[in-house]
């Protein structure tokens, strides 16, 4: 069974679209939509594409898999896919924002939506409603972006696990660079957990805080130690998994002796931490961070947005950084919602002086997107695997290769 | 003196009720029903001593209950109720929403004049399946609001899956929002992200005038809290709207 839905989708236009054009493009919209009981809107302002599209799920789906593949446009975006108990359009229409209105009054069929009578204003009040809005005031209006550059492999990537287990099997580290795009290097290498023996991510065993605190403090030890030996001149960034407060001094002074210890100054060191749990006291955590950062280490909330790591982190812990991960990142090119919430989240973290990091980038098209929005700092299997025991001999930079 | 109860029926609670208001169209969009003891005791004295999954069924009979109460407060008409539901309750009983639907029905109350507010103390654990059972109710006309946004139990990831109607503050990000410059730029980023997916944003827990200010003056007109209106015990409380600019 399949309900009502309608299908939101923004994209840009691959040439020039005439008035003529549009109105071919409508005639035939028309005829086919009507067929399949499909009705909505296309609205046409500057070059980008809005199309609302309403009716049964899976014709809905069907279609649209048909028009994405459309080569008049490109940079198809599904902004929002969502049942709804009834249609806001009655039939399939088109609307065409700033033109002449002698122009509009001489082609049949089509009108100024916003200003036109019998359009914007009376459509129900409600998400399709709001999303024209938001189109018609600049937002997902998209460019013809630039063609992706050969596909890469995609390979994925051990992913860092921020707990140790209670009865530890030997433990290394690989390393995995974070590169800076803007200018071309690598700032920094995060130490990644894995089992010696498998190469495969350590696991959890949670119930057991006093074990876990020890092993806080080991892991941050080993990173470093063996980060100096491999001769790391980069900064160096150590996953912190932020579950209990009451050890944070001690944990946090292992990691300063450690640092000490082997060279790092502390600007060089990011404390990426991970919240699987909301803490009791959670300002207290957040003055021993502050104390960490007097002396010049850097603080960043890890998979942000995911779990507990919520928008209240950045109020209470005012990091320097965060770092968006596979659930935010994944074919973020094609996902409108996705997009929505890292575009609020880059808004956030500009305006307070944060850097974002994108994480577990596969493919090329994911950077692309990243760039056009200001994003310079990646990390991923794209650019360079993590090494166990080794720092990365060779970094992929789009455009050109660096060794 | 409590005990742990274990039958629905034997509980004894009542309700008041919170405006929710649209300022710059000076009209109450909804009234939201607050669980309260029969002589309007906190919430948290009645929900306190309920253990899952009672409390689950519990959840089910309180927005029956606040259905039945606010449409003898109210005329049906005009009437829009926001309903609070623990979405591990749903998970376990896929049917409360449809039971809420009917409960509305019985005092000629449409599926559209009901918005469920997702609290959330618990993360959802399967959301595929909250999705699929939330996409149903909408189907029927549901809308739904996402509460304590940004409190970090709702993460915003929960948004790449699902888009509600509107989400709710927390009002730990409003409180004094116009001297702090982070919880300025979180709200911010958030109205960006709801523009963006058709959203509204309700900004609850709302006290003070510079707060009402400063959020009104960023576009925010959905509003909650005693600046405007306190909960009414067993009533729908009036609201004396401030003055704005046209």
């Amino acid at each position: 069974m399949s309900g009502l839905v309608h299908l939101i989708y923004s994209s840009a236009a691959t040439r020039e679209m005439s008035s003529k054009d549009l109105v071919a493009l409508l005639a035939l919209a028309r005829e086919k939509n009507a067929s399949l009981d499909i009705t909505g809107m296309l609205l046409f302002v500057e070059g980008s594409f809005l199309q609302v599209l309403e009716g049964d799920g899976d014709a809905v789906d069907a279609l649209f898999e048909h028009i994405a593949r459309d080569d008049r446009h490109t940079s198809v975006v599904t902004i929002i896919r969502e049942p709804i108990p009834r249609r806001d359009f009655s039939d399939w229409s088109m609307g065409y924002a700033q033109v002449s209105a002698e122009e509009l009054a001489s082609i049949d069929g089509l009108n100024d939506f916003f200003q036109g009578q019998g359009c914007f204003d009376d459509l129900n009040p409600g998400r399709t409603k709001k999303l024209l809005k938001a189109f018609n005031s600049g937002r997902w209006r998209s460019r013809v972006a630039t063609q992706p550059i050969d596909d890469q492999p995609s390979v994925s990537s051990p992913q860092p696990t921020n707990s140790l287990p209670t009865e530890r099997p030997p433990v290394s580290y690989a390393f995995q660079p974070i590169i800076d795009l803007d200018d071309e290097r690598v700032t920094s290498h995060e130490a990644i957990e894995l089992d010696k023996t498998t190469k495969l991510p350590t696991t959890v065993q949670r119930d057991d805080p006093a074990a876990r605190t020890q092993l806080q403090m080991e892991s941050h030890t080993m990173a470093m130690g063996l980060a100096a030996r491999l001769g790391l001149s980069t900064g160096l960034t150590l996953n912190y998994a932020v579950y209990r407060c009451d050890d944070a001094e001690r944990t946090m002074q292992a990691t300063v002796d450690a640092a000490e210890r082997y060279g790092f100054r502390p600007d060089r060191l990011t404390l990426e931490l991970d919240h699987d749990q909301l803490l009791d006291d959670p300002q207290w955590f957040a003055s021993v961070l502050q104390q960490q950062r007097a002396f010049g280490m850097r603080i960043s909330i890890d998979n942000f947005g995911a779990g507990r790591s919520g928008h209240y982190l950045i109020d209470t812990y005012k990091p320097d950084g965060v770092a968006l991960n596979e659930g935010l990142v994944r074919h973020i090119e094609t996902n409108g919602a996705r997009q929505a919430i890292v575009r609020g989240i880059l808004q956030t973290a500009e305006d307070l002086g944060i850097d974002v990091v994108a994480k577990q980038i596969r493919d090329q098209a994911e950077v692309d997107w990243f760039r056009s929005e200001g994003v310079h700092l990646f990390q991923g299997a794209l650019f360079a695997e993590p090494q166990f025991e080794q720092l990365a001999s060779e970094v992929f930079i789009p455009a050109r290769e660096l060794t | 003196m409590i005990e742990r109860q274990n039958d629905p029926r034997a509980l004894a609670y009542s309700f008041a009720f919170q405006p929710i208001v649209d300022i710059r169209r000076a009209l109450i969009v909804s009234q939201e029903a607050l669980v309260r003891g029969p002589n309007g005791e906190s919430a948290f004295s009645v929900l306190e001593p309920l253990e899952a999954p009672f409390i689950y069924e519990v959840d089910e009979q309180l927005r029956a209950d606040a259905i039945r109460l606010a449409s003898t407060l109210g005329q049906p008409t005009d009437l829009h109720l926001n309903l609070n539901l623990m979405p591990r309750g749903l998970e376990m009983s896929p049917d409360s929403i449809a039971s809420t639907i009917a409960a509305a029905a019985d005092v000629r109350l449409g599926a559209e004049a009901i918005t469920i507010e997702i609290t959330e103390s618990e993360i959802i654990h399967d959301i595929s399946l909250f999705v699929a059972i939330a996409n149903e109710s909408r189907s029927a006309g549901v809308q739904f609001a996402i509460d304590d946004f940004g409190a970090g139990y709702a993460g915003l990831n929960l948004l790449a899956e699902f888009q509600p109607d509107a989400i709710k503050l927390d009002r730990e990000l409003i409180s004094a929002i116009q001297t702090s410059g982070p919880r300025q730029a979180i709200v911010r980023g958030v109205q960006r992200t709801c523009e963006d997916l058709g959203i509204d944003i309700i900004a609850e827990g709302v006290e003070t005038q510079p707060e009402f200010d400063w959020l009104f003056g960023e576009g925010i007109e959905l509003f909650q809290g005693y600046f405007f209106a306190r909960p009414g015990f067993q009533q729908l409380p009036e609201v004396l709207f401030p003055l704005v600019g046209a």
